[in-house]
């Protein structure tokens, strides 16, 4: 048998056979995710399917994570759907103000190496770092899992990314994650799976891995895939995660494509409005004038994004100078804010810490920008209008760049002695 | 499969459309029926948009990279409330090209730098090809047809109507 890319062989798995790339063939699903933006339609075309019995109901969860807390009535009518399906179905139903659906899925045990995941979300590329295949996709398709218990995909060609070299000291999975985005674009990994190896991985944590599988979810792969490799089985052993169904890429398997990065050739970068494939060297950028800070969201609302932004806080001292919003992807990382008292310490310094949710990032819950705001954000995607206001102009970057830019109200390095091992 | 013809006025746009500039996040919080949000459709980037469609069976001709961003489907049902049965672009973002199909509007990849706005436009599925034909200019493009269960699922306009098919 011709040797396989992670994804082939994942999917072989779960369809019983040798698959291989261009193939289209209809797979079980192991972890369908909903939430309070796509959830609706999905119930709705349930609904119009006349779909009355749902064949896995465990292997679903709907998560209340875009409109939190719930802004008006309209959304209230939309997530009590959620809440109404849940009463009729036994699926898991998260509610608003525990936290992301990316971060609370691992949390809560669902995502284990090997796994095939689809979810109404495009981040749901995220769950690459636990050598899952995170396939975002519409509600429809979300539909016809929960219907069916199974998909239709086409086995998608694989790209292979190999880092060598380790990171500066301040650089983060966010500069890498930038600067992938801004080196594939939209179509060298359109339709493809991305899959990492090199001896470069080692540097790279597993919150790093999350930044990188879920950014690349604007180059429109259908997945991303890291390996289990050490880091990873480290992390699985701590949090329990089972590891017997991690899958490796066989020698000699078909790549479209394989691209070198030497992770100690990448320094601090933004991507500038409108687009996150427009990357820029933070230098380049003549300690530009920002408006607001938003530190958060399911790309860097990790605990450890939050120490790195305290350590320059702790640093430089003084307090934010521009509007400040702070997002804790999850409920038990906003606790972790908390004990470490980390939390009252951004509040001293003028930020508002907002609940566990999607937050600003796609105007779907306040901290709209005002008119003209040139915003500072760790998100994920800057296109206009995004965060609720089109007069605003979002340049992504990591947490320590945007620490910076809170603390001075300038796009300036975040040098400092503190974080530098 | 029967042949499949759509015809429409073209309306031209750029590289990297993305999904919220078809129908923005803000507007979804109000309603999720496409119906009531279809006036919305392109207003950060083409606010006269659904005033000059006026109701008429259109076709979209893009660049590169339509329908990035986020997964939501609202995005593809905007289109077929507002008679937009097809779009073509030099490429789709992959997550869009799924919902396409599975609300029956056609994504087709295709050489769109001959096409201008207003062309009449056409485009005729077989089994065999997909034939693009620009009526204004008089010229024809041919492409491969779709494969197997995204052809059907077309065929019956859209995944929900393809459920019922193949259930009864």
């Amino acid at each position: 048998m011709p040797a396989q890319t992670i994804i082939e062989k994942l999917l072989s798995r779960h369809i019983g056979h040798m698959v291989y790339q261009g193939e289209t063939h209809t797979f079980p699903v192991d972890f369908i995710l909903t939430n309070d933006a796509s959830g609706p339609l999905s119930l709705q075309y349930l609904e119009e399917m006349e779909i009355r019995e749902i064949p896995y109901p465990d292997r679903i969860l709907m998560v209340i994570d875009h409109y939190v807390p719930c802004p008006d009535a309209a959304v209230a009518k939309l997530q009590q759907q959620l809440y109404d399906f849940a009463a009729r179905h036994p699926v898991g139903l998260i509610p608003a103000g525990e936290g992301i659906a990316h971060q609370v899925s691992d949390e809560l045990g669902y995502l284990k190496p090997g796994t095939l995941a689809i979810g109404g979300d495009s981040h749901t590329t995220t769950y690459g770092y636990l050598n899952c295949a995170g396939i975002g996709m519409g509600a429809s398709d979300v539909a016809m899992a929960m219907a069916q218990g199974e998909l239709w995909l086409m086995v998608p060609e694989t790209l292979l990314v190999e880092f060598t070299g380790s990171l500066k000291p301040g650089i983060s999975g966010k500069e890498v994650a930038l600067f992938l985005v801004s080196q594939l674009g939209a179509e060298r990994a359109n339709y493809c799976a991305v899959e990492f190896t090199g001896s470069g991985l080692t540097a790279l944590s597993m919150d790093d891995r999350r930044v990188i599988c879920n950014m690349l979810a604007e180059c429109n792969v259908k997945c991303a895939l890291m390996p289990w490799d050490d880091v990873a089985e480290e992390y699985g052993q701590l949090r329990g995660i089972e590891s017997k169904g991690a899958v490796a890429a066989d020698k000699g398997c078909s790549y479209r494509e394989i691209i070198k990065v030497d992770l100690s050739s990448i320094d601090w970068l933004v991507a500038l409005p409108h687009s996150p494939y427009q990357v820029a060297e933070l230098a380049s950028l003549g300690d530009m004038p920002i408006d607001m800070v938003l530190l958060g969201t399911c790309t860097n609302g990790r605990l450890a994004d939050f120490v790195a932004a305290h350590r320059l806080l702790q640093d430089w001292g003084g307090a934010f100078r521009v509007e400040t919003i702070l997002v804790p992807a999850s409920r038990q990382i906003y606790l972790e804010l908390i004990a470490s008292r980390l939390a009252a310490d951004f509040l001293q310094a003028g930020a508002m810490v907002l609940p566990p949710s999607c937050g600003p990032c796609c105007g779907s819950s306040p901290g709209v920008p005002r008119n003209g705001f040139k915003v500072v954000s760790t998100a994920n995607r800057n296109f206009l209008g995004r965060m609720g206001n089109t007069t605003a102009g979002i340049y992504l970057a990591s947490p320590l760049v945007a620490t910076a830019a809170a603390l001075t109200g300038r796009l300036v390095k975040p040098l400092a002695g503190g974080w530098q091992v | 499969m029967n042949e499949l013809t759509f015809t429409g006025t073209a309306f031209s746009f750029g590289d990297n459309i993305n999904t919220d500039y078809l129908i923005s996040s803000r507007r979804k919080r109000d309603s999720i029926n496409p119906e009531e949000l279809k006036s919305y459709i392109m207003e950060d980037i083409r606010p006269t948009f659904f005033t000059e469609l006026g109701g008429e069976a259109a076709i979209i001709v893009a660049g590169s990279n339509f329908g990035c961003g986020s997964a939501m489907e609202v995005a593809a049902q905007i289109l077929v409330v507002n008679h937009i049965q097809v779009v073509l672009a030099k490429s789709f973002a992959r997550s869009f090209f799924r919902n396409c199909i599975n609300n029956g509007v056609l994504p087709l990849i295709a050489d769109t730098d001959g096409i201008k706005e207003g062309d009449a436009l056409q485009v005729a599925l077989s089994s065999r090809e997909i034939k693009l034909t620009n009526v204004s200019r008089r010229t024809t493009q041919s492409y491969p047809p779709l494969g197997g269960t995204v052809q059907e699922i077309l065929a019956a306009g859209g995944l929900v109507a393809y459920m019922h098919r193949s259930v009864t």
